[in-house]
């Protein structure tokens, strides 16, 4: 991070005379707005960006001006609004640095452009991480924006980039986040429930063996089966209703299995996984299967700690 | 670049404490089953008819045997009404304890003692069971698991025999009628 502000500084400090006289007419507000800059006045030098505009009209066009005003608004970002995630002045950096880059026919600031810009990115990227890390259920939509944002960035400055083990991680987490809004609330927050299994197979889609979603969505489905039953049948309920939602009820236990059977291959020793296995087949009445894992455990409980 | 990195160790490290996180319960599952059980035999009471001589007073649930049954039926049922009659649930853990009630439900354990429990009680005791089937239970009413789903059998021949009139809701819904 700090060599990277560096390359920006040095660029900041060491072209402008060269390049006011060359690509534009001669703007002395510039040069008075490089030492803004440079003496660290961040919100003067923000406010004098538009004098310079103003008196040197030609400058919309100038690569430089805007590379400055990228770099001008990110130093806000960071030192005067402590890289806040409401602050406006990451955008308008964003902006900035793109609109240099727009201009910048030789390629002399887009290397540094894109530097600031993979910066702000991994500060969009921060913002998510920092909330989804809390898998905070009041503010996770912040984390939806932040995490798009950050995408949509690095996608600008490295079309190629791979997200899918950061997609995979925001995916799993997000599928965490909506299941726990959903415990919080059965009844009311129960559509929750589809967008944790659509980010859970999100998840899936990237890496099918991912065992940690995977177990995830085998508990969920078996918890979903169970929650049928204890939470949304009334104790009054008609024998038809019963029916339906013991229908329901089994479906998702049916669901449960295939991912808790495929990590349970992956991890036969894993006390967690056998015990869950253990409970499918006792809700699937499946008593066979059910002992069978049970003495698993058992075995399980009964050898000694390994040495790892 | 440092600080991505830290983040990025951090969402791993959500992964792996998450998945310890929500353990699936076998306890919760056994009580989801009793809670159905008992819904299916309030459902009985509900739609049985019982003889002119047995629709006053209070109305008698007795539970041989499965506390947990008993426990989840007298939280969710006591004092409901089966007509005008008030729901009372009885527990029996041994077979000499067994009084006379409208409805007796004898559990899988104790159902080598069906045979005894039947001439302990009246005729028109409505006897559920959970057991291989109707014909080795001896009961009118018996529950069985088919395809992992909980069913329930109807001795309607029997139950006639004994005045206990067996209403369409349960007959349209038994997995089989004898």
């Amino acid at each position: 991070m700090k060599s990277g502000i560096k390359i920006l500084l040095f660029i900041v400090f060491t072209l402008p005379t060269a390049l006011m006289y060359s690509q534009t007419n001669y703007c002395p507000e510039f040069m008075l707005l490089i030492q803004k800059y440079k003496s660290k006045s961040y919100n003067d030098a923000k406010l004098y960006l538009d004098t310079v505009m103003l008196k040197c009209p030609d400058q919309i066009n100038s690569a430089y001006y805007w590379h400055l005003s990228g770099v001008i608004y990110y130093d806000v970002f960071r030192y005067v609004d402590n890289k806040s995630p409401i602050s406006k002045a990451r955008e308008i950096s964003i902006n900035s640095f793109l609109q240099s880059n727009k201009l910048d026919k030789k390629n002399k600031f887009s290397v540094h452009n894109n530097q600031g810009l993979s910066h702000i990115a991994t500060s969009y990227y921060n913002d998510a991480a920092l909330i989804l890390q809390k898998e905070d259920t009041v503010n996770y939509d912040n984390a939806i924006v932040f995490y798009n944002k950050y995408k949509e960035l690095k996608k600008k400055i490295q079309p190629d980039y791979d997200f899918s083990e950061k997609d995979l991680s925001y995916n799993h987490v997000m599928g965490n986040i909506y299941k726990y809004k959903y415990e919080n609330n059965k009844r009311y927050y129960r559509s929750y429930v589809d967008s944790s299994i659509i980010c859970y197979n999100r998840a899936l889609d990237i890496d099918s063996n991912n065992f940690e979603t995977l177990y995830a969505l085998g508990i969920l489905y078996h918890n979903l089966g169970v929650d049928i039953i204890l939470n949304d049948l009334e104790v009054d309920a008609d024998l038809e209703k019963v029916i339906i939602m013991q229908e329901k009820a089994i479906g998702y236990f049916s669901d449960a299995l295939p991912y808790l059977k495929k990590i349970h291959g992956f991890k036969p020793s894993d006390k967690q996984i056998v015990h869950g296995l253990a409970a499918v087949y006792f809700s699937l009445n499946d008593m066979e299967q059910h002992v069978k894992y049970m003495n698993v455990l058992r075995e399980l409980k009964n050898q000694p700690p390994s040495n790892k | 670049m440092k600080l991505n990195i830290k983040i990025a160790f951090l969402f791993s490290l959500i992964l792996v404490l998450s998945a310890g996180s929500s353990l699936a319960q076998t306890d919760a599952s056994k009580i989801a089953k009793i809670k159905l059980k008992g819904i299916y035999i309030y459902s009985f009471a509900k739609n049985v008819y019982w003889p002119q001589d047995y629709s006053t007073g209070d109305f008698f649930i007795g539970v041989y045997g499965d506390n947990d049954l008993y426990a989840q039926l007298n939280n969710s049922y006591t004092d409901k009404l089966i007509g005008s009659q008030k729901i009372k649930i009885k527990f029996f853990n041994e077979l000499d304890q067994i009084k006379e009630c409208h409805l007796l439900f004898v559990c899988e354990e104790k159902i080598k003692d069906i045979g005894s429990v039947r001439k302990n009680i009246s005729k028109q005791t409505l006897l559920v069971s959970e057991g291989e089937n109707l014909v080795t239970t001896g009961s009118m009413i018996n529950f069985i698991y088919v395809q992992s789903r909980l069913k329930f059998q109807v001795n309607k021949t029997k139950s006639e025999k004994n005045d206990l009139k067996i209403g369409q809701t349960l007959t349209k819904l038994a997995h089989s009628i004898i």
